[in-house]
């Protein structure tokens, strides 16, 4: 459990239709930390996530989870320590209830029927549904919905959290529910999202993207308040820290 | 046209479910064969997206009136005829299921009627012969139409043999042909017109998935047609071998079928039978009246006036007294069931 | 667009009552399938004349919905959705068999027999099978389907359609509704958009395979689907399937109704 490092070394990639999506990027993400992936639409941050979980396969470059690198052979083992949540909760919970989808991932360990049970039950007490186990997941709210697809995911006790906007679509309460139980795990997370008032709540470290390459790399304070940077991005700075539509007193003031 | 349990008889039913499982077996053990783990989850999800177009109105032009999609075909194409019958019976599972759609019973024929025509003769045979080597427009067009035609037209030909077969029904072989066929030809274009926009879209804006269709396709396909053929052959002979014979001899047949299933229990029945005939001669004020079941006094495929027993009015009278109490019994006990549920509820 | 969104509440009506509890509810699986597919057998192995002697199998589907806790009215408007095909089917009959058979006394058309026969087995035969389902559910029939040894792949599939009709019928609604707010005609889709309208739903279809299927190999799917223990049948359970079984069979072999009816009237007299 010690040092879940994962890295990128050098990544590109280039869709069949020669679009190239990730050209040239690099990082080496701790155990622990929690970084966020932003960047305006087709910047090339979903791909990203397809190459760091091997759906997709870099032409040219690595990915090294816990120093093992990342290949055809070594593909299952690594992806049971990644755990990735995807953008769209109904292609994630392919199953008929929500306790069959938590136990998809650890019947296909081959565990015995009661260890599923009980990695099915702490996760879903982990995210806080427990009481929606034998539910259908057309009866869930989109909150609960993302709240399945990531007891889905823990119940295969991942070392590092892939999460791909996790609160798009979530009315202002759910969102901030996840967001409680997000700060709640100690896994590693690498977060996508244009949500950028979540990423400075949740994340310490920012990596700005644009055009399939890091434009920043940095702590997340620093790089959400850089203005040139963000609009450079296609971005903006978030909207906590804009200035009091009020009084105009910005917030960085007031610190 | 879905065929229905009301219309069809055990032994075709079975004949029929027999036939399907068959060609099902085969045809999972084709698609794990292909290795292709992807297709299961795009069987899965395409089997929704057909389930789902099924319920669009295509409005048809010049006439004011609207069709829809059956889907075999293009599930066909897009996914080889294995994949393609097997997620066009999970659809009619599904339908049969929740809409009862034709029954439990009938499913069996309508998962072949609908499945194995279109996905094993009218797409291998037809469309992939039209279409060639190289793909266009008018090619999509030409082979939908065809093979969508074709297959609508054996599944509809289908339905009247089960139909005939089971006889369960007084229609002029000829007269349920030639209202059946056309029927299903105006079906048919439908289907194929709707089966070529679809498809013809789907290469024009993504022709790699196409491609991959066609890439899908089992190596040996020429002898496994020659497989398909003389298993569908042998199953078409057995369901009318055996319904021919169902027709001619129908309570023997099924009674046998009975037997093989729960012997012990048929056999218990006859002396009851016996008993039972006596008690109600006592007890009947019509005791010359023979304890039979109208259809099971005579062999069918008689002249029907010939198959009643000719009684009297007071046969009338019971017939509808006891079916009248029939329906009272069977109220009166969902009834009691419910006061049950009821007061159990509130303990 | 109404079709759809009754598909919609359809299915998943079905889904809550087979959610519920009850002596129905919590038979094994299996055996709730294996008594209906009895049912169903010896119903439709009556003679194309049978009328009277088909009333007892009114009990069955009468016993399921009130044990079952089934409300009618949701099996009867689903039946009055189906009687129409079997009328018409039905209906045929009168026109081509103009011969006349004699019923419990009575001449009758015998065109008109058939029908009645049509009819009635076509009721029960499809309230049955809505009761199994609005008792046993999606998930009890996958079960019964693996005691029954179809291939796990199979059921895999079948549970995935099933998964995502209710997705893509939504979808399928919503991208209906755009057209028709800007068509002007909710007569059905012009032949001009039949291909972009449905092709653009089926390679956002295709897409998502994709992704469940990304979402399964990122959760180990390798091909093979590891299902939890299915329970097994009980005494309870066989003794269901054989003591309907054996009034079934009763039934069939014996004219209940008239022979209780010869009993009323004889004890009248």
């Amino acid at each position: 459990m010690s040092h879940h490092i994962t890295e990128a070394r050098d990544l590109f990639y280039v869709y069949p239709d020669g679009r190239q999506a990730v050209s040239g990027i690099s990082f080496r993400i701790h155990h622990g930390e929690s970084v966020g992936i932003i960047g305006a639409n087709g910047a090339g941050k979903s791909t990203l996530l397809m190459l760091l979980t091997g759906i997709l396969r870099p032409a040219k470059g690595e990915v090294v989870i816990g120093e093992v690198r990342l290949t055809k052979d070594t593909l299952n083992m690594i992806r049971q320590r990644l755990g990735m949540v995807f953008q769209n909760p109904d292609d994630q919970l392919f199953m008929t209830t929500v306790h069959d989808d938590v136990a998809f991932g650890p019947r296909n360990l081959m565990l015995d029927e009661a260890q599923v049970e009980e990695r099915v039950i702490s996760a879903l007490e982990k995210v806080g549904i427990s009481h929606l186990k034998d539910r259908a997941p057309y009866h869930l709210s989109a909150g609960e919905k993302r709240a399945a697809a990531i007891a889905s995911v823990l119940s295969m006790s991942p070392d590092i959290l892939i999460l791909d906007e996790p609160t798009s679509s979530l009315d202002p309460k759910s969102r901030r529910r996840l967001m409680k139980i997000l700060s709640g795990f100690e896994h590693t997370k690498i977060i996508t999202s244009h949500d950028l008032d979540m990423v400075l709540e949740l994340c310490q470290r920012v990596i700005v993207m644009k055009d399939g390459r890091a434009i920043a790399d940095g702590p997340a304070k620093d790089i959400l308040t850089n203005k040139t940077l963000m609009e450079e991005a296609g971005l903006e700075i978030p909207l906590s820290l804009h200035g009091c539509p009020v009084c105009g007193r910005s917030k960085s003031d007031a610190d | 046209m879905h065929m229905a349990d009301a219309l069809i008889s055990p032994v075709v039913g079975g004949a029929m479910w027999a036939a399907t499982a068959g060609v099902a077996a085969y045809s999972i053990k084709k698609v794990q064969e292909g290795l292709d783990q992807k297709k299961i989850p795009l069987m899965g999800v395409m089997g929704a997206f057909i389930f789902a177009a099924q319920m669009i109105n295509f409005s048809i032009p010049g006439t004011g009136s609207s069709g829809h999609l059956g889907g075999g075909l293009m599930l066909a194409i897009l996914l080889g005829p294995y994949a393609g019958f097997l997620t066009m019976a999970s659809i009619l599972i599904i339908q049969a299921l929740f809409f009862a759609d034709g029954g439990l019973l009938a499913l069996g024929s309508n998962i072949f009627n609908l499945g194995f025509f279109t996905c094993f003769l009218a797409y291998p045979l037809i469309y992939k012969n039209i279409i060639g080597k190289e793909f266009n427009s008018k090619r999509i067009l030409i082979a939908s139409l065809v093979a969508a035609v074709a297959g609508l037209q054996l599944g509809a030909f289908g339905v009247v043999l089960e139909t005939l077969f089971s006889g369960k029904t007084e229609l002029p072989f000829g007269t349920f042909v030639l209202l059946m066929q056309p029927i299903h030809l105006a079906i048919g274009i439908v289907e194929g017109l709707v089966t070529a926009a679809v498809i013809s879209f789907v290469w024009k804006s993504r022709p790699e998935v196409m491609e991959k269709a066609s890439l899908n396709q089992p190596l040996g396909s020429l002898s496994l047609k020659k497989v398909m053929i003389g298993l569908a052959a042998a199953a078409v002979l057995t369901g009318a071998v055996l319904s021919w014979f169902a027709s001619s001899h129908p309570d023997g047949l099924e009674w046998a079928m009975f037997k093989t299933s729960g012997q012990e229990e048929l056999e218990a029945t006859d002396p009851a039978h016996e008993k039972l005939a006596a008690l109600q001669e006592k007890t009947a004020f019509l005791p010359d009246y023979g304890f039979k079941t109208p259809e099971s006094a005579e062999p069918a495929g008689e002249p029907t006036q010939e198959k009643w027993p000719a009684v009297s009015a007071g046969t009338t009278v019971s017939g509808l007294v006891g079916g009248v109490m029939t329906l009272l019994l069977a109220a009166f006990m969902g009834f009691v069931i419910n006061m049950k549920n009821k007061t159990g509820k509130k303990t | 667009m109404p079709n759809i969104v009754n598909a919609i509440y359809n299915i998943r009506g079905f889904d809550e009552l087979a959610r519920q509890d009850s002596f129905i509810h919590r038979l094994h699986p299996l055996a709730k399938l294996l008594a209906t597919l009895v049912y169903t057998v010896v119903l439709v192995s009556f003679d194309k004349y049978a009328t009277i002697a088909l009333l007892p199998f009114l009990f069955f589907p009468v016993f399921m919905a009130a044990a079952g806790r089934i409300p009618a009215v949701p099996i009867l408007k689903r039946l009055l959705y189906i009687e129409p095909m079997i009328i018409c089917v039905g209906l045929l009959n009168p026109l081509f068999d103009r011969g006349t058979t004699s019923i419990l006394g009575q001449t009758m058309s015998s065109g008109w027999l058939i029908f009645i026969s049509i009819v009635i087995k076509g009721s029960l035969a499809v309230a049955t099978a809505l009761l199994l389902m609005a008792t046993t559910g999606m998930d009890g029939i996958a079960l019964s389907l693996r005691k029954l040894k179809v291939p796990k792949i199979f059921v895999l599939q079948l549970m995935l359609t099933y998964r995502y009709i209710s997705v893509l019928l939504e979808e399928a609604a919503r991208t209906i509704q755009s057209y028709a707010l800007r068509a002007f005609s909710s007569k059905g889709l012009k032949r001009e958009v039949w291909g972009p309208l449905l092709g653009q739903i089926l390679l956002r279809t295709m897409d998502r395979a994709q992704r469940v299927y990304d979402a399964m190999c990122l959760r180990g799917f390798a091909g093979e689907y590891h299902i939890g223990k299915a329970p097994r049948p009980s005494w309870g359970d066989f003794l269901y399937v054989m003591g309907w079984g054996t009034l079934f069979a009763a039934s069939r072999a014996v004219n209940l109704p008239l022979w209780l009816g010869n009993l009323l009237t004889g004890a009248v007299k």
